[in-house]
C-alpha cells in the first residue's frame, strides 16, 4: 500500500477480510533478503549489495520465475486465505504477469483474484463487489 | 417461512419471495431512479417477510437503511442459475452496468469470476443507448438486429465512442438493422472472450436483463458453440439468488 | 499502372509459402524473428530461414484478449494472437521464436508466447553508448548463434558468417536504394506501394529473389512506372511518417494522408528506414553485428539520440514538408518520446508535427482523417 492510495486496502478489509501479507515493492520485497554485511572490504560488500538487489523480483525482469515461488510461499507463511493481485492500470509487466501467478496459485489451490485499477474513485464500487464476491468464495 | 431477495442494480429494483420449498411466491419489479433507497423502501412494503437478503449495487445502503445481511450479484446469481438449472457450472449475467461470467463447482459455489471494466461496455447500458441512438425501442433492438444479414463491423466498445462510430456510420448511410447487428456481435464477442478466461465447457446459463435479448441469446450460442439455457424471467435471478441464501442462513 | 508489380509480388508470395514448406521438409529449419533487434545473418549463416513474424493485423487481436490485458498495444496482441489462433503460416513455419527484452509489453508477452513455441528471449540492454552494454549485448549474440547451432545442427564459421552479412548487407542495400527512390520530387512511388513491396520482399525465404526484385521496382520507379499522370509536380505535400512500425492491416494513416491528397515519402521506423544500416564486412562479425544491431535507434533505448540524427538526416535528405509521428495505443516509449520529438522537430526546422496515437481497428478513422486534413492545412 502507497499512502495515501489505499482504496484497495481499504475495500478489503471493509468487506469482511484482512491483509496478512504484502508482497510488493513497499511490502516484503523491500524488506527481504538483507545484505550480507559479514565481510570488511569494500569491494566484498559491494559484492554483498549487489548480490541484495540483484535478487529483486520485479515483474520487469523476464523471466521472473522467482516472483511465483515466493508468492505462493507467502502464501502459506501468512496463512493466507487467497491472494489479491493488484496491478496499476498500463503498468504491462505487472498486468501481464497476474496471469501466471494466478495460474500458479490455482495449482496450489490458492483462490487468486486479479485487480487492475488506478488511484481515482470511480470504481470503488465495481472494485467492491469484485472483493467481497472473493471474500465469499474463500469464506 | 417468507424469503425474500432484493437485488438493487443500476437500472432496476427486483424483488422476489420464496417459501421453504424454494418456490417464488411474488416478484415485483422497478426503475432504480435517482432514490434507490425510497424506491427499495416502496417495494419492500408491498410484501410480507420473515427475512430479507439484499444484493446489487444498492446493497450497501440497503444493509445501513433496512439491517439486513448483503451478498454480491456474483454470488446471488450463481445460486439463482444453479438452483434453475441443477447442475450448471457457467452463469453469464449481462445487467444493466455490469458483465460477469461465473464458474461454478458442482455444489453451485463459487469457483471464479471474471467482470467488465469499469465503463459500461458490453452492458444493457450501452444496448440502451446504442438502441437510442439509432432509433430504435429496446424491446425491439434485438429482433431488428437479427433481421440483417450481416453484421457491420464495430470495434469501439466504450459508450461514449461506439456512439460516435454508430453515427459516422448513419451519415454514410449505412442500414440500421446491420449496425445494430454488428453492436450485438461486439457485445458477444467480449461475452465470450469473459466466459473463456472462466470455463471451456458445459452450458451456459445466460441471465440478467439483457437474456431477454433474442438477438444477443441467438449469437451467444452461435458463437460459443455451447448450449445456452434462459430462464424465464432472466432479470430475476439475481433476487432469486439472494432469496434462496436468506433461506439458508437460517 | 504500366507495371503492375503487385500482382507480380502476390505471385512470388504465394510460390514463396510452397518454397518454404518443400525446403522444411528437406530438412532446413526455419527461425522467427520478432524484432529488428536481433540479427537475421546468425540464422542465415547456419541455412536457416529466417522469417520476419509481425502482428499487423487486426482480426486477431479479439483472441489475443481473452488472455492478455486490454491496455496493451495493438502489435503485441496482433502477435500474440497470430501465435494462439496459429493462423499466421510463418509462426506455423518456425522451429524457435527468437524475441528481444525492447519494451514491458514484448517481453512479458514472449514469457507467455513459450506456451505455443520454443522462445528464446534476447537479453537486450537499454542503453547503447556504454562498453557493459555493448559486451553484455555480445555475450547474448553468442548465446544466440549456440541455440541456432543446436537448432541446425550447422557450426557457424567465421566464413559462413561473413557471407551472411554480406547477403543481408545486399538485401539492406537494396530496401534503401528503393526506399531513397522518394528523394526525388515528385516522389516515384506511393507510400502504401512502397510499404507494400517492403512489407511482402521481407517474407521471401530467397533473398536473393528479393534482391533482384527490388532492384527491378528501383528501374522501373525511375523510369517513372509508378506515376499516376494526373499528379502535378510539387502539388501534394511530402510527409514522413515516424513512430511505430506499419504494415499491411496496419496502413491506415498511410491511406488517409494518401487519400487527402499528400504523399508519405519516408518512413522513418523499423519497418522502413531503419532497416537501411550496413554492417561492417571488414572486422570480427559477431562484433560488428553487436555494434550495429544495438545501434537500431528505437524509443525502447534509453537515451535514443540516434532517432534525432536519423529524423534531422531524413527531414533533410527527402525534402519533407511534414512530420506524422504515429503511436500505437499503451505503447509507452513511443508515446513519451513523441513530446521530445515534436519539440526536436519544431526547433530544428521550424515545422509543425502531428502526433497520432490510435490502434489497428477502423472505428477513429472519420477523427483521423480530420486531424490529418488539418494538419495538411497548416502545411
Amino acid at each position: 500500500m502507497a499512502v495515501p492510495n489505499w482504496k484497495l486496502p481499504w475495500i478489503i478489509e471493509t468487506s469482511g477480510a484482512v491483509i496478512v501479507g504484502e508482497e510488493s515493492c513497499v511490502g516484503k520485497r523491500g524488506t527481504r533478503n538483507l545484505t550480507d554485511n559479514s565481510t570488511n572490504t569494500v569491494d566484498e560488500l559491494m559484492e554483498a549489495i549487489t548480490d541484495r538487489y540483484f535478487k529483486v523480483d520485479c515483474a520487469i525482469f523476464s523471466p521472473n520465475n522467482d516472483r511465483l515461488d515466493h508468492i505462493i510461499e507467502m502464501a502459506k507463511t501468512y496463512k493466507a486465505d487467497g491472494v489479491i493481485h493488484y496491478g496499476l492500470q498500463f503498468c504491462q509487466p505487472y498486468l501481464m504477469e497476474s496471469m501466471p501467478v494466478e495460474k500458479a496459485l490455482e495449482e496450489k489451490n490458492i483462490p487468486c483474484l486479479r485487480i487492475d485499477t488506478d488511484y481515482s474513485m470511480e470504481d470503488v464500487g465495481q472494485l467492491k463487489t469484485r472483493v467481497e464476491a472473493f471474500v465469499e468464495i474463500i469464506k | 417461512m417468507r424469503y425474500a431477495g432484493i437485488d438493487i442494480g443500476s437500472r432496476s429494483i427486483e424483488l422476489v419471495v420464496v417459501n421453504d420449498a424454494c418456490k417464488v411466491l411474488c416478484r415485483f419489479q422497478a426503475d432504480t431512479g435517482f432514490d434507490p433507497m425510497a424506491k427499495a423502501k416502496k417495494i419492500v412494503n408491498r410484501v410480507s417477510y420473515d427475512r430479507i437478503m439484499a444484493t446489487g449495487y444498492g446493497r450497501n445502503l440497503f444493509e445501513i437503511s433496512f439491517d439486513a445481511p448483503t451478498v454480491t450479484e456474483i454470488k446471488a446469481h450463481a445460486r439463482g442459475a444453479w438452483t434453475l438449472f441443477p447442475g450448471s457450472q457457467t452463469v453469464l449475467d449481462i445487467g444493466g452496468q455490469d458483465s460477469k461470467a461465473i464458474a461454478l463447482f458442482e455444489n453451485g459455489n463459487v469457483k471464479k469470476f471474471e467482470m467488465n471494466d469499469r465503463c459500461a461496455a458490453g452492458t444493457g447500458k450501452f444496448l440502451e443507448i446504442m438502441a437510442g441512438t439509432l432509433g430504435f425501442k429496446i424491446e425491439d433492438f434485438g429482433k431488428e438486429a437479427l433481421m440483417a444479414e450481416k453484421g457491420l463491423n464495430i470495434s469501439s466498445m466504450c459508450t461514449v465512442f461506439a456512439e460516435s462510430e454508430v453515427t459516422s456510420l448513419i451519415a454514410k448511410g449505412q442500414s440500421r438493422q446491420e449496425i445494430a447487428r454488428g453492436l450485438h456481435d461486439s457485445v458477444i464477442r467480449r461475452a465470450i472472450s469473459m466466459i473463456n478466461r472462466v470455463s471451456s465447457e458445459g452450458d451456459i446459463v445466460f441471465t440478467g436483463g439483457v437474456a431477454k435479448n433474442l438477438c444477443m441469446t441467438t449469437l451467444l450460442s452461435e458463437k460459443l458453440g455451447r448450449k445456452v439455457r434462459i430462464p424465464d424471467e432472466p432479470q430475476f435471478v439475481g433476487s432469486f439468488g439472494a432469496a434462496l441464501l436468506a433461506l439458508e442462513i437460517g | 499502372m504500366k507495371y503492375d508489380i503487385m500482382n507480380k509480388l502476390q505471385q512470388i508470395m504465394e510460390q514463396n509459402l510452397i518454397d518454404i514448406e518443400q525446403a522444411k521438409d528437406r530438412g532446413q529449419s526455419a527461425i522467427g524473428f520478432y524484432c529488428l533487434y536481433s540479427p537475421m545473418e546468425l540464422a542465415v549463416a547456419a541455412d536457416a530461414i529466417p522469417l520476419p513474424l509481425c502482428g499487423t493485423s487486426n482480426e486477431p487481436i479479439a483472441t489475443a484478449e481473452e488472455i492478455l490485458p486490454r491496455n496493451l498495444c495493438p502489435l503485441i496482441k496482433s502477435s500474440f494472437g497470430f501465435a494462439v489462433k496459429d493462423t499466421c503460416p510463418f509462426f506455423r513455419f518456425s522451429d524457435i521464436i527468437i524475441g528481444d527484452t525492447t519494451c514491458d509489453g514484448k517481453k512479458k508477452m514472449f514469457e507467455l508466447l513459450s506456451r505455443y513455441k520454443p522462445t528464446h528471449v534476447l537479453q537486450l540492454p537499454q542503453s547503447q553508448d556504454t562498453a557493459m552494454a555493448l559486451s553484455l549485448w555480445r555475450s547474448e549474440l553468442e548465446r544466440f548463434k549456440k541455440i541456432v547451432e543446436t537448432q541446425t545442427g550447422v557450426a557457424i564459421n567465421n566464413d559462413r558468417l561473413r557471407a551472411a552479412i554480406r547477403l543481408m548487407n545486399l538485401e539492406r542495400g537494396a530496401r534503401k536504394a528503393l526506399m531513397d527512390m522518394n528523394k526525388a520530387k515528385p516522389a516515384p512511388l506511393s507510400g502504401s506501394q512502397l510499404l507494400e513491396i517492403l512489407f511482402k520482399v521481407g517474407f521471401l525465404a530467397d533473398k536473393e529473389k528479393g534482391i533482384s526484385l527490388m532492384e527491378e521496382v528501383v528501374a522501373e520507379a525511375k523510369n517513372g512506372s509508378f506515376l499516376s499522370e494526373d499528379v502535378v509536380a510539387g502539388s501534394r505535400k511530402r510527409i514522413l511518417l515516424t513512430g511505430v512500425p506499419v504494415g499491411l492491416g496496419s496502413d491506415k494513416v498511410v491511406k488517409i494522408v494518401e487519400q487527402s491528397g499528400a504523399d508519405v515519402v519516408a518512413f522513418e521506423n523499423c519497418s522502413g528506414y531503419k532497416q537501411a544500416f550496413f554492417v561492417d564486412e571488414k572486422t570480427n562479425p559477431l562484433d560488428a553485428l553487436a555494434e550495429q544491431y544495438l545501434a537500431t535507434p528505437c524509443s525502447v533505448m534509453s537515451p535514443n539520440n540516434g532517432r534525432f540524427d536519423l529524423l534531422k538526416e531524413m527531414i533533410q535528405e527527402f525534402s519533407v514538408d511534414g512530420v506524422i509521428d504515429l503511436t500505437w495505443q499503451a505503447c509507452h516509449t513511443y508515446n513519451v518520446e513523441a513530446f521530445r520529438i515534436e519539440e526536436f522537430v519544431q526547433k530544428t526546422f521550424g515545422m509543425p508535427i502531428l502526433h497520432l496515437e490510435t490502434d489497428y481497428a477502423e472505428s477513429d478513422t472519420e477523427q483521423l482523417r480530420v486531424r490529418i486534413e488539418a494538419y495538411l492545412e497548416m502545411l
